[in-house]
């Protein structure tokens, strides 16, 4: 089954709930062992959203300042896990970035300082020529998705994040939830087939 | 394409990672950022001191400081007040005793209650003494000094009540002058009221109403002979009052103090059960309402008592 169960090894479990208990009592060195544990997902989810190596690392860096600093302001008592705490930072984070940025595009267009890159056609059929692999046919398959169902997939398909974690960081119920997971898987394997049949013609 | 394949190419983009390097070198920024935070980790780390520096941030301010050492105050001086109640002379803590009675003396204001209250203590001494003489194990030759001292206590006790009571009567005799001379001066005044209304009327006679002039003389005639009759009715009341007055002031020091030299004399005869009887009726006494009462009620209701065969 697809939307089946991801298993998480009971070990990480344990391990992920006392970092939140130590977390809680704002344990500075339990909090370097969750930036170990959790920082390629992150990078790894900013990533896919950001399109660009360089942000995602600011990005990342960022997010985990900011849980710090909400750890320090709050007591977590309502946090149930502490992944979907950091996710829920990074979403907001990435949501900033966006606004930042379109606030940046409204310069005008001959600023020298801000100068906008127009992709050349030719230089993206010499890019896609490179693209042979079935992982970065992927990758740019999932980065042709809409936003919200891009974020379901890795979320649930490459972070492996739980069902309840999901419905918490995007704010819906697990039943929402899972048919946005089901709707999502869809999405991507239709843009899929269709690039296969556009090889095959 | 199924999904079982699509799920195992996304898989494959959990290889995409951030550069070892990148990670090490945030990783010690993040560290130096958080650890420079402050100290709030430390604190949260142990519950036990978390939890009363939270406490004591409530009890520190001035206002809760203030309540904390007035009850402690109040509560210290009740408790040591009723825990002292029960000490016997001669124990290690009746000097305890003795500084509470007299902060309890010192905090009353009041010269009456204050006599009262000294009465009601020395009282409560004199019959402790006498309980602890009257019991036989302790009224043995052995303890003769001990014996000696509270037989000398016991007097300066006696002294101590008698001179209370004098002073209650003394205080009492001069609150009746005082009541006595302001119903004195009240009549004066009344007879000033009637010495004007009289003067007008002799206005009245020199304006040459003398329509007026019969009538008003048959009634100052008259006014003249009942206020003579009043004023002989007054004067004798007032004197029967002031001769009662006296009355009551001779008997109630005389009959208070009569008690007292009757426990006192029961005392040097070594009838103690006698002498606490006596020392109780100078309690109820006080108790009744608060005043010495006179020992013609003491000897009505012993009367009483023993009319009814009690």
């Amino acid at each position: 089954m697809v939307l089946g169960k991801i298993k998480i090894p009971s070990d990480k479990k344990s391990k992920e709930k006392k970092l939140l208990k130590k977390m809680k009592n704002k344990d500075k060195e339990a909090f370097i062992k969750a930036y170990d544990l959790y920082v390629d997902q992150i990078y790894r989810y900013i990533f896919f959203r950001v399109s660009s190596h360089d942000d995602a690392c600011d990005l990342s860096s960022e997010v985990f300042l900011k849980t710090w600093n909400y750890i320090l302001s709050n007591d977590l008592k309502s946090e149930k896990t502490l992944r979907a705490l950091i996710y829920k930072i990074a979403k907001t984070s990435i949501i900033d970035f966006y606004r930042k940025k379109s606030n940046l595009s409204n310069i005008a267009i001959d600023d020298e300082n801000n100068r906008i890159d127009i992709p050349d056609s030719r230089q993206d059929i010499k890019k896609q020529a490179e693209i042979n692999s079935d992982f970065n046919i992927i990758e740019n398959k999932l980065r042709e998705l809409k936003d919200e169902y891009r974020e379901i997939i890795i979320l649930r398909f490459i972070d492996e994040l739980t069902i309840g974690e999901i419905a918490d960081i995007i704010n819906k119920t697990k039943g929402n939830a899972r048919v946005l997971i089901h709707r999502s898987l869809k999405a991507l394997r239709e843009l899929m087939d269709n690039d296969n049949n556009k090889y095959e013609q | 394409m199924n999904n079982k394949i699509l799920i195992g190419q996304l898989n494959n983009l959990k290889n995409i990672k951030p550069d070892n390097e990148w990670k090490s070198n945030n990783r010690e920024i993040l560290y130096s950022q958080i650890f420079n935070s402050g100290n709030e980790a430390k604190i949260a780390n142990f519950k036990i001191f978390a939890f009363p520096q939270r406490i004591f941030k409530f009890i520190s301010q001035p206002a809760m400081v203030v309540v904390f050492i007035s009850l402690i105050v109040i509560s210290g001086g009740f408790f040591s007040a009723r825990a002292a109640k029960n000490i016997k002379p001669g124990g290690s803590l009746y000097i305890a005793r003795i500084i509470s009675e007299k902060a309890q003396l010192a905090v009353t204001f009041n010269k009456e209650a204050k006599n009262k209250l000294g009465i009601k203590f020395a009282n409560k001494h004199a019959k402790d003494i006498t309980e602890i003489l009257a019991n036989p194990e302790f009224n043995v030759d052995e303890n003769k000094v001990k014996i000696e001292k509270l037989t000398q206590d016991f007097k300066k006790e006696i002294s101590t009540v008698k001179d209370k009571i004098s002073k209650i009567d003394i205080g009492e005799a001069k609150d009746n002058n005082k009541d006595n001379n302001e119903g004195n001066n009240i009549d004066s005044n009344e007879n000033v009221d009637e010495v004007e209304v009289f003067s007008a009327n002799l206005e009245k006679e020199e304006s040459g109403l003398q329509i007026f002039e019969p009538r008003a003389e048959i009634k100052q005639g008259g006014d003249n002979k009942e206020s003579a009759e009043q004023e002989n009715v007054s004067t004798s009341t007032i004197e029967a009052s002031q001769a009662s007055g006296g009355v009551e002031e001779e008997f109630n020091s005389g009959n208070a103090n009569k008690i007292i030299e009757e426990a006192e004399e029961l005392f040097n005869s070594q009838d103690y059960s006698g002498t606490l009887d006596k020392l109780e009726k100078v309690d109820d006494a006080i108790d009744a309402d608060g005043e010495v009462k006179g020992a013609s009620e003491e000897e009505s209701t012993a009367s009483s008592s023993l009319e009814s065969g009690d």
